[in-house]
């Protein structure tokens, strides 16, 4: 009886220990990959093995390869994410105060999200040429509407009564959107900011993949065109890599912007 | 200070990726070459690297991507310059693009069909029955392959094609399917040098097509011919160069493509070597009508051309004598 109380103990623990379960996880996945390629004997251009890709990465690190291409779709990401949210939050705003404009432009919104950015991505890079510009572009247009519905979501929420509040107090529209709306509106904001990130991620790399010499996407171009896999492996161990401190990042901003939330419950 | 720490190293990021993003000197020109860079762009590495563009007062910026994205811009005469396959020019040209090619760079089409030896495929007519992979319905693979069919006396009733990606050589090796059409320069060599043995049939050998090369637009012709005039020259000159000292060229490459590690570099020179076997290096173009005329029969056989176009107008010497 001892014994299995200790056992699940020992579970219990573990379970708790989210760091160490992280961890596990990876040393598993790794465990798994090369059992794998022990048995399809796959070669290296195929399915490389766990140390294989760590050599590459190395490599790459030390030559500075892929520092360069990292820089370069951060660059992107980065943009495309500030330019992106500040025209949806903007758009989802006006939105909001005009239900004959969000009545009128729905439809094509929502046609927009219907369009897979695979499809455009080519033509937007014919358009406005295969440099900064359309891949930054092909950025907004993915993060744009899942962050202009979570500001049109936010803004809805926003308690009648209290909006009543601040009329009878004579607020100005300003004070309203300070004081009012945008804290009101902001955890749903957030939420719409991390999907939009993870989003961006894909967005950068889909107008990589198109026509590019720099990024993380043309280095998964140059992996396959040289059979070099374990170098598509690194380019893409990096992008996931970058999407969860990108989360996280958005995370933390989260927990210090809505710290007044936890300060009310408690 | 610590809390500040990521956004600080995001902030570096994002200036390192800046810093590569210098401005150019004037009188610039852009060269969209398809793929990514390869050693099979030899020539326009050489040509730069060897000043013959700069002899002509011209700062040349490679591009690389999708040749169909890239004739678009050239047809609009949003570009000047690209290499383009035959079937290219003359699709484009269909649509109203008015591109021209320049400059003949291959004067052997550069597609096949590449099959395991166990396979036994070793005519056209083995093809009868079989699973053929290719990267897609479309482009000079396509086109290739349907020209080496045809010429076989066979259709597509009598084989099975398959649309798998740029894969050949996945596909083959996991025996996916029976035949890969191929880039005759590139994944023949691949397979090759993995030890596989493998036969390949050219499509070169059963009918003469329409290859790469330098294609402009009418605009540009019409405008400017002095510099359609220096680009071809200065490309020429790095196709004859690259073929006369093929290490010399290989050097070069180095500088201009990433991650060609020790490991990769016998087979990336046998893909120079094989590459460098189909270009033209003379100006012997006596029979590129014919090339032409064979490329459009092609076309309008596989229904891709409704019509027939002239084909006199899709190409030109005048620049190349």
């Amino acid at each position: 009886m001892n014994k299995k109380a200790t056992s699940i103990k020992f579970w219990q623990k573990l379970a708790a220990n989210q760091p160490l379960l992280t961890v596990l996880a990876v040393i598993l996945a790794l465990i798994a990959w090369q059992v794998l390629v022990w048995l399809t004997r796959l070669p290296a251009f195929i399915l490389p093995t766990p140390a294989q890709v760590l050599a590459k990465f190395a490599e790459t690190f030390q030559n500075g390869m892929l520092w360069r291409h990292l820089s370069a779709t951060l660059l992107e990401i980065v943009l495309g994410l500030l330019i992106g949210t500040l025209l949806a939050v903007t758009v989802g705003y006006a939105l909001s105060k005009s239900p004959l404009a969000e009545k009128l432009l729905t439809p094509f919104l929502v046609g927009s999200q219907a369009v897979p950015i695979v499809a455009i991505a080519p033509l937007l890079v014919i358009w406005f040429g295969p440099g900064l510009f359309s891949k930054v572009l092909i950025c907004v247009l993915v993060v744009f509407f899942p962050v202009l519905v979570n500001t049109l979501v936010g803004m809805r929420e926003v308690p009648q009564s209290l909006r009543e509040l601040m009329r009878s107090l004579k607020a100005t529209p300003g004070q309203t959107l300070r004081h009012l709306e945008y804290p009101a509106a902001l955890p749903v904001l957030l939420g719409g900011l991390r999907v939009g990130a993870t989003l961006s991620v894909i967005g950068a790399i889909v107008g990589e993949l198109v026509g590019s010499d720099r990024g993380l996407g043309f280095m998964i171009s140059l992996g396959r065109g040289q059979y070099d896999t374990a170098l598509v492996f690194v380019a893409v161990l990096t992008l996931i890599l970058l999407a969860s401190v990108l989360y996280g990042l958005i995370l933390g901003l989260e927990s210090r912007l809505l710290a007044w939330q936890t300060w009310r419950r408690n | 200070m610590k809390k500040w720490l990521p956004v600080l190293i995001l902030v570096g990021l994002m200036l390192g990726a800046c810093k590569g993003q210098a401005p150019k000197a004037a009188r610039e020109i852009t060269l969209n070459l398809t793929y990514i860079p390869n050693v099979q762009f030899a020539p326009f590495y050489v040509a730069i690297e060897k000043g013959y563009f700069a002899e002509h007062g011209l700062n040349v910026n490679l591009n690389y991507g999708n040749e169909a994205d890239f004739i678009a811009l050239i047809g609009s005469n949003n570009q000047q310059f690209m290499i383009a396959s035959g079937e290219q020019v003359l699709l484009s040209r269909a649509q109203g693009l008015p591109v021209v090619e320049v400059l003949s760079w291959y004067k052997d089409y550069p597609i096949g069909v590449a099959s395991l030896k166990e396979a036994g495929i070793t005519s056209a007519a083995d093809l009868k029955g079989k699973n053929v992979g290719l990267p897609g319905l479309f482009g000079a693979s396509y086109i290739g392959f349907e020209a080496l069919a045809r010429r076989a006396d066979l259709n597509d009733s009598n084989y099975s094609l398959n649309s798998i990606g740029f894969t050949q050589v996945e596909a083959l090796v996991n025996k996916q399917v029976d035949a890969v059409v191929v880039y005759l320069a590139n994944e023949p060599v691949q397979l090759r040098s993995r030890g596989y043995e493998i036969n390949v049939l050219r499509t070169a050998d059963m009918v003469s097509l329409v290859g790469n090369g330098l294609v402009t637009n009418e605009k540009t012709i019409a405008e400017d011919p002095e510099l359609v005039k220096s680009v071809v020259d200065a490309v020429y000159r790095g196709i004859v160069e690259s073929a006369r000292d093929p290490e010399a060229a290989y050097q070069i490459c180095e500088k201009y493509i990433e991650n060609l590690v020790s490991d990769q570099s016998e087979t990336q020179k046998n893909v120079l070597t094989e590459s460098i076997k189909l270009w033209r290096l003379d100006k012997d173009l006596s029979n590129y009508n014919d090339q032409w005329a064979n490329m459009q029969s092609i076309l309008l056989d596989i229904g891709l051309l409704k019509a027939p176009i002239d084909t006199h107008k899709a190409w030109t010497d005048e620049f190349f004598k």
